[in-house]
């Protein structure tokens, strides 16, 4: 049964479209393999040219080798007589009538895709990780397309937090694409899915990720769109998420960043501006539950209580308040290290033991920072 | 009765007597060298040729065979012509010398064609082995004289021509020592100093700990940021190197032939900075005859990989059985030789594929700057006790004319922890600084004042520390309070070692899922 369906699906020059319209007309894909030219003429009405080029690839022999190679990398395959094709994805036409994946599809597994550019920023990863994490905290599964940057960083932050994610690829799923994601795979195949339209040993070539994006996004009640450069992928997922009735959001961000430009013109367009993962949530989402806060409201609210803020302060010892008191300006080890009159051992101790205590932060291992609480405040 | 000639061959570091038998036979003129020679000893005949003839001697036409004995042993160098030179002009009685006379005498010297000596490496090796053979006069080519010169307890005489050579041995010339020539110009590499480090002064705390405690390190930083020129003045504040230590490294260059254009001990450290693209032989040593590598040739000093991620990785894990045991054996089929390879590694590296992470220009994902890191196998990163960011300085930084402190200040307390770490170590065997301490000996030596116990434990449980890296903080505190003289490791030696691997804290807060 798999091989006519492989079969199918692999036809050159005929699409999802006629494929649906074969199946409808002869119920399987054996069927369609079997029927002789005269048959297909007469019952499905198909344009001569159309008929010759199945009538041409009547051969099961890539179908086998195709069919091969999936035992030999554990791929498994799901067509759309599946129940677990959701309906609202195979209802639309342009859809593959065949996919490949690995790991476990479960029931109900639209989710909320995020995704974004490979050359991300600080900041874009920050949200990225609240967005994910927010999804997988609420049972929502995390789409997006295990590419560098923004998609890696939705899967390992939906994994991080225990959720369920699935990633569409562009290339065959025998191979991994970045190499460096491999292990980031392998984790996704365990707690998730990968999905690929195409057949193993195909490779990730610039003309394959149309119609993954499409996929992605039919797979998406809603859409996140993180950062986009001026030419980004994510763009043309927004695109097909409008035309597949998907909501778009996309995160704001300065004018000035490059790494916006896509995302800021999606706004301008009337994407959702996003301003807090609540807004992830799909319609009709588990609404009996009390509204509350969710964190990155918590922080913007926390942030103006100066009070709170004072209070943390007033645990501080007189030596450790002066060296906060510095942190506005001074910014690096050496820069205070005139408090201690010079000597750095002293120093050194004292910064050390803050960190550990959890109140500053010393990144690349002299650069000073308060720390931002989950709970907002800035000690 | 064939007449011998003492001279001496190489293997490894080491040199050995040899004795060139050279005979001569009524037959079809002819000359062959035996003994396992090179191409360089089988061209020798050549130049033996034109230079007896242009000293104003004569070649015999005769049937030549010359030995080098022992003849099981491979030999190679063209510094056996003059031995076989004399050999030829005795055997044929051209010079009229006592067998005596020449037991007593050592050769070493190339020939020109025009009879003059050329000088040849790894004379300090074969000087020795001729002061252990008990030979009491060394002939060498005036160029090798100080370096042979080196060894107490032997006569060397310089030379510059065959025929002068001949006339002392026959008694019709006196030896004239040859002029004294003028000191050698400063060395660029003598001038380096710590003091032109500008505005680095938290991270040269640690190049102090990691010299004194004989920690290796790795630097990270994005590219110009000083990472090379830091680690060309390590060499400056290590200790002086004992006469013992001076005599190990000049004979590892004499073998190496390079010792030629300076011909006197090396007092200086070495700094040895291998290319990335450098072969596994080249950095550990090989060929046939196998010569040392870079890892001995910065034996008692410095070796510094820089772009450390671009070296392959079979070179670098050819590293890590020379780091633990301080020599390195190289096999051949017929032999086997080591050479000492104890130094202190010095790695950079760049924080990730384009350098400026942490900074807003760098758009790599974590994914990618864990994979650069992980070029560096674990193996070699476990040897690698320090991991220090080097920052970019700002404009400011660099202008402000405030000097840092000089090597001889840094080298006084990096002299003071080593003479703590001797006395704690005196008894024990290839143990001779904190960072080779074994388990066993981190938990008798690296014990923790009461604070400074209560800091380990806050660390421990923030962030779970293997009991490797857990190890390796004790190490490196041990060296903190060595450098203050304190007996026991207090709270800010703690503070000073959980603060000396940068990278390994970066990577706990990379976003990436582990396998």
């Amino acid at each position: 049964m798999d091989l006519y369906w492989i079969w199918l699906s692999t036809i050159k020059g005929i699409g999802p479209v006629t494929q649906r319209k074969l199946l409808s007309v002869f119920g399987t894909p054996e069927r369609i393999y079997l029927a002789d030219r005269e048959e297909l003429i007469e019952r499905t009405g198909l344009r001569i040219s159309f008929i010759d080029r199945i009538m041409e690839a009547r051969s099961l022999e890539r179908a086998k080798k195709i069919l091969d190679s999936l035992n030999r990398h554990h791929i498994r395959l799901l067509n759309i007589d599946n129940e677990r094709y959701p309906a609202e994805v195979h209802s639309l036409s342009t859809m593959p009538v065949l996919l490949y994946y690995r790991g476990n599809i479960k029931e109900n597994s639209m989710g909320v895709a995020v995704i974004g550019s490979r050359r991300c920023t600080k900041y874009g990863k920050q949200v990225t990780l609240d967005a994910a994490t927010f999804l997988a905290e609420q049972g929502i599964p995390v789409i997006s397309g295990m590419a560098k940057g923004i998609d890696g960083y939705a899967h390992t932050a939906c994994l991080k937090a225990g959720g369920y994610t699935i990633a569409f690829l562009a290339n065959g799923l025998d191979l991994c694409y970045p190499p460096e994601h491999r292990i980031l795979m392998d984790q996704i195949i365990e707690k998730g899915a990968v999905i690929s339209p195409y057949p193993p040993k195909t490779r990730p070539l610039k003309a394959n990720f149309y119609k993954r994006n499409a996929l992605m996004s039919a797979w998406s009640r809603k859409v996140l769109v993180v950062e986009a450069g001026a030419k980004s992928g994510a763009l043309i997922t927004a695109k097909f998420a409008g035309e597949q009735k998907r909501t778009v959001l996309a995160v704001p961000n300065s004018i000035y960043s490059p790494e916006s430009i896509g995302a800021n013109k999606l706004i301008s367009r009337g994407a959702e501006i996003f301003l807090s993962p609540n807004q992830l949530l799909p319609a009709g989402f588990d609404k009996e539950k009390p509204a509350t806060l969710d964190k990155t409201e918590k922080k913007a609210v926390m942030q103006a209580k100066p009070s709170e803020r004072q209070a943390a302060v007033e645990q501080l010892s007189p030596l450790e308040k002066k060296i906060m008191e510095r942190l506005n300006a001074a910014r690096d080890i050496e820069e205070l290290v005139d408090i201690f009159n010079g000597d750095m051992a002293a120093l050194l101790d004292i910064l050390c033991t803050m960190e550990l205590e959890g109140k500053i932060e010393i990144s690349h291992g002299r650069t000073i920072s308060g720390v931002t609480h989950r709970d907002g405040s800035l000690y | 009765m064939a007449t011998v000639i003492n001279s001496f061959a190489i293997t490894g570091v080491n040199g050995y007597q040899v004795e060139v038998e050279t005979v001569t036979i009524y037959g079809q003129p002819s000359i062959t060298i035996v003994g396992l020679g090179d191409t360089a000893i089988k061209e020798s005949s050549q130049r033996l040729e034109a230079s007896i003839g242009y000293a104003g001697y004569e070649f015999p036409k005769l049937k030549i065979a010359i030995n080098l004995a022992p003849g099981d042993i491979k030999k190679a160098g063209s510094h056996f012509d003059l031995s076989m030179a004399v050999g030829l002009l005795v055997e044929t009685g051209q010079a009229i010398v006592t067998r005596e006379r020449l037991a007593g005498c050592g050769f070493i010297g190339e020939l020109s064609f025009n009879a003059f000596l050329r000088p040849c490496s790894g004379v300090l090796p074969m000087a020795i082995a001729a002061r252990e053979a008990g030979i009491k006069e060394l002939i060498v080519p005036v160029q090798n004289m100080k370096e042979a010169s080196l060894v107490q307890g032997i006569k060397v005489l310089g030379f510059t021509t065959l025929k002068s050579v001949i006339n002392y041995l026959e008694g019709k010339e006196d030896y004239v020592p040859p002029l004294e020539e003028e000191s050698d110009p400063i060395d660029a590499n003598d001038i380096i100093d710590f003091q032109d480090v500008q505005g680095q002064n938290a991270l040269i705390q640690y190049i102090v700990v990691a010299a004194a405690g004989g920690h290796n390190i790795l630097m990270s930083g994005s590219p110009g940021c000083g990472k090379s020129m830091i680690a060309k003045r390590i060499a400056t504040i290590l200790p002086d190197m004992t006469e013992e230590e001076a005599l190990e490294v000049t004979k590892i260059y004499s073998v190496s032939g390079l010792l030629k254009d300076r011909n006197q001990l090396i007092t200086k450290r070495p700094f040895r900075a291998p290319h990335h693209n450098a072969s596994m032989n080249s950095l550990v040593g090989g060929g046939n005859p196998a010569v040392p590598g870079e890892i001995s040739l910065a034996h008692n000093g410095v070796l510094f990989l820089d772009e450390i991620a671009e070296f392959s990785k079979k070179s670098l894990n050819a590293l890590r059985q020379p780091i633990e045991d301080k020599v390195v054996t190289v096999s051949r089929v017929k032999s086997t030789v080591t050479f000492p390879c104890n130094f202190m590694l010095v790695a950079a590296m760049n924080p990730c594929p384009c350098g400026n992470y942490g900074r807003a220009q760098c758009k790599c994902s974590d994914y990618e700057v864990i994979k650069y890191r992980q070029k560096i196998s674990g193996p070699i990163m476990d040897r690698i006790d320090l991991q220090k960011y080097v920052h970019s300085l700002d404009y400011q930084e660099l202008s402000t004319q405030a000097k840092g402190k000089s090597s001889a200040e840094l080298r006084e307390r990096v002299q003071f922890a080593r003479k703590i770490q001797q006395d704690r170590f005196a008894g024990l065997t290839a143990v001779n600084c904190n960072a080779q301490m074994s388990e066993a000996m981190v938990r008798e030596f690296c014990r923790l004042d009461e604070d400074g116990n209560k800091l380990l434990q806050l660390a421990y449980d923030r962030f779970h520390y293997s009991a490797r890296t857990f190890h390796k903080f004790l190490k490196l505190a041990r060296t903190f309070a060595d450098l203050d003289g304190a007996p026991e490791i207090r709270k800010q030696d703690v503070a000073g070692a959980l603060l000396s691997r940068d990278l390994d804290k970066e990577q706990s807060s990379l976003l990436i899922v582990k396998g």
